[in-house]
């Protein structure tokens, strides 16, 4: 059995409320940004390496098909390679929700971009324990380039909340620097 | 030939499965049902059966699993009880509804709060609108007789509906009794290879199963699952017709005891009526006009046959072992009253709470319901609610 | 490197029609994952309860070419291990005809 999660950070069908895969600051319907509070306020739970810790033959972590990337068919040979193992298999693909991300459906792939290039969403997969990164960007990009697209994260972008624009670029860095560690990367 | 065993019902019901030979169990242990999932996964350890387990995390989860190995259009079976049952909720309404046939053994057990696990009727008569069929059984022969027969109904073209099979913890579950098991052959014949499933996942096309349907169908699908219902009827008896010439035992929607004359009777489910026919057998031999009906099958609710079979008593008392907390009696009154009303009119009708979380029932108790039932025929005067054998 | 003018000759398994939002990441994903199936190969697919389950399938219309099923919210997982364990027992029994991926 391959089980694929589209994670689009939220509870979408109900009308965009907070989830436990939601990301930090992000301004749902149940999480809503207003005068004392700026949105969500735990950071996203990391579905992928709890299915890591299931110790299942496979676990991946990727994003729809975008043209002209080098990761461009990185959902495509991730699945091929699901089905063909035994046992019980897990991706998660990023995907975007344009009515819950406040984004440009025209530019939606853009923002998905913007996730991988900042590394707030790592393309990676796990076979038997062994982690691999698919890609690495050359330069990371700061976490403002992945906020700044979506409407939900308009209201961390003021001066104010500087800080907590700090704090999310320290979570996605300090996940990063594990990843690149369980890899053998560093 | 059958054969003569002493066993205890989750024994009885467990060896029934493997005769059976499903195609899926999918079950998660709980008291007092436990053993039955770990008898059959011995079975399946020692390739006994052909039957894949599936030992999952939740009751929710077993009746998913269920249901899914259903819809692909396996035979299925489960057990369970009390906060388990309580547990598959959600799909027992979803496997009803898409109409999968699958047959779970429940072993009553009391619900929480406070948490308790012995024997009373909350939890199977919380579900009796589920859109299950249930029968329930007084001893461990009848809860297997009744696994055997369930298998059949259930799959029967014009039913297709999952079937709970119940019989109490600890009392029948654990006691262990003698009884009359058919050979492996005959259960294999009787219950045959595969299930008829006119559609289904892994069948000859692809199906799309469990769609949203709105105002425009649903309705529709409610009302063809109904009529399933309904056809149940007429299919338990001729399944348990077909029952009786193999193995000699008779079953109906109810079990009548010593009602040809009775003036007083009572209305009980499960092992109450063995000791509550003791009492009748007292009372008679005293020259008292007593019968007792015990129901067997509660869902579809044998409302015109329990009205013909009550219609010549003066008073009859519906024993309850579940309070609805309607501040009107139990469930299996409330049926009962219903079921008379415009059929069999002009009865004392009175309801006895007892036995709850497991609470023993008495001979004497038994034989003041009946004491009561007298009394309100000569005085007219009598309680219709009571609880019996509770300190208040 | 898959070829995409070979993938794009790939058996349709999820087709239009469906009620998705415009611009919405889930239909792609769908169908780039069912393309990574060989052609001849049947799957099964359970679906939770969402944007995806109620758009692609309103009885009496369906956007799904494999066996699709829904139950309910939380448990798209158990409902198909159950699924997964009647394919194993069937094909144990010598009962199925074709050839479904596992």
């Amino acid at each position: 059995m391959l089980y694929v999660c589209y994670d689009n950070g939220a509870y979408m069908n109900t009308g965009i409320q907070r989830s436990s895969a939601t990301p930090y600051g992000a301004d749902t319907t149940t999480s809503p940004a207003g005068k004392v509070k700026q949105g969500k306020e735990q950071f996203r739970k990391d579905l992928t390496e709890i299915m890591v810790a299931h110790h299942i033959p496979y676990a991946a972590q990727t994003v729809p098909v975008i043209p002209g990337t080098p990761y461009m068919f990185d959902l495509y040979n991730k699945a091929e390679k699901a089905f063909k193992i035994t046992g019980a298999k897990f991706m998660n693909v990023l995907t975007p929700c344009p009515r819950g991300w406040r984004c440009d459906t025209a530019t939606e792939l853009e923002v998905v971009k913007a996730a991988v290039e900042t590394c707030f969403w790592p393309l990676y997969e796990v076979e038997n324990g062994e982690y691999k990164i698919n890609y690495i960007p050359k330069e990371k990009k700061p976490i403002t380039e992945w906020l700044k697209l979506q409407g939900r994260f308009k209201h961390l972008l003021k001066p104010e909340n500087e800080h907590i624009v700090q704090k999310i670029q320290e979570e996605v860095d300090r996940r990063w620097e594990r990843l690149l560690f369980l890899a053998k990367v560093k | 030939m059958a054969k003569r065993v002493s066993l205890s019902g989750n024994e009885a019901v467990a060896f029934g499965m493997k005769q059976i030979n499903p195609d899926v169990v999918a079950a998660f242990p709980i008291t007092p049902s436990t053993e039955v999932p770990q008898y059959f996964s011995q079975f399946v350890a020692n390739g006994e059966v052909d039957t894949e387990f599936v030992a999952v995390e939740s009751e929710h989860s077993a009746m998913s699993a269920c249901i899914g190995a259903a819809a692909a259009g396996g035979r299925v079976m489960t057990a369970t009880a009390s906060a388990g049952l309580a547990l598959m909720w959600e799909m027992l309404y979803v496997g009803a509804s898409m109409r999968l046939p699958m047959v779970l053994a429940v072993t009553n057990r009391a619900l929480s709060g406070p948490i308790n696990i012995h024997n009373d009727h909350s939890d199977t008569m919380g579900a009796r609108d589920s859109g299950w069929i249930q029968l329930y059984g007084e001893s461990a022969q009848e809860a297997y007789d009744n696994l055997i027969q369930a298998i059949r109904i259930g799959e029967h073209k014009d039913v297709q509906l999952p079937v709970m099979v119940c019989y109490d913890g600890f009392i029948t579950s654990h006691a262990v009794e003698n009884l009359e098991m058919l050979d492996d052959e005959e259960v294999k014949k009787f219950v045959g290879v595969k299930r008829e499933a006119p559609f289904a996942l892994i069948g000859q096309d692809p199906v799309s199963m469990g769609p949203l349907d709105l105002p425009n169908h649903y309705f529709e699908h409610k009302r063809l699952q109904a009529e399933a219902m309904k056809n149940a009827k007429k299919v338990i008896l001729e399944i348990a017709a077909e029952y009786e010439k193999l193995t000699g035992r008779k079953y109906g929607f109810f079990e009548e005891y010593k009602m040809e004359d009775a003036e007083a009777a009572i209305v009980v489910i499960n092992s109450t009526a063995g000791t509550a026919k003791f009492v009748v057998d007292n009372l008679r031999a005293q020259g008292k006009k007593v019968g007792l009906i015990k129901i067997r099958v509660f869902r579809p609710f044998p409302a015109e046959e329990l009205a013909e079979a009550l219609k010549n008593v003066k008073a009859v008392a519906v024993m309850d072992k579940a309070d609805s907390f309607s501040a009107a009696g139990g469930p299996l009154f409330a049926e009962v009253r219903s079921a008379m009303y415009g059929r069999a009119d002009g009865k004392i009708v009175t309801n006895y709470i007892y036995g709850l979380g497991g609470r023993d029932v008495t001979t004497t108790q038994i034989e003041k319901v009946y004491a009561d039932l007298f009394n309100a025929i000569e005085t007219g005067k009598y309680e219709v609610y009571n609880y019996l054998g509770v300190r208040e | 490197m898959p070829n995409l003018k070979e993938l794009s000759k790939k058996k349709v398994r999820f087709t239009g029609g469906h009620r998705m939002c415009a611009g919405c990441g889930a239909p792609m994903v769908v169908n780039w994952i069912l393309k990574a199936l060989d052609d001849d190969e049947r799957a099964v697919i359970s679906n939770a309860t969402g944007c995806l389950e109620v758009s692609t399938c309103l009885y009496p219309y369906t956007s799904w070419k494999d066996s699709w099923v829904h139950t309910a919210f939380e448990n798209a997982a158990a409902t198909c291990s159950g699924t997964e364990a009647a394919f194993k027992a069937l094909k144990k029994k010598d009962l199925l005809m074709e050839s479904i991926s596992s």
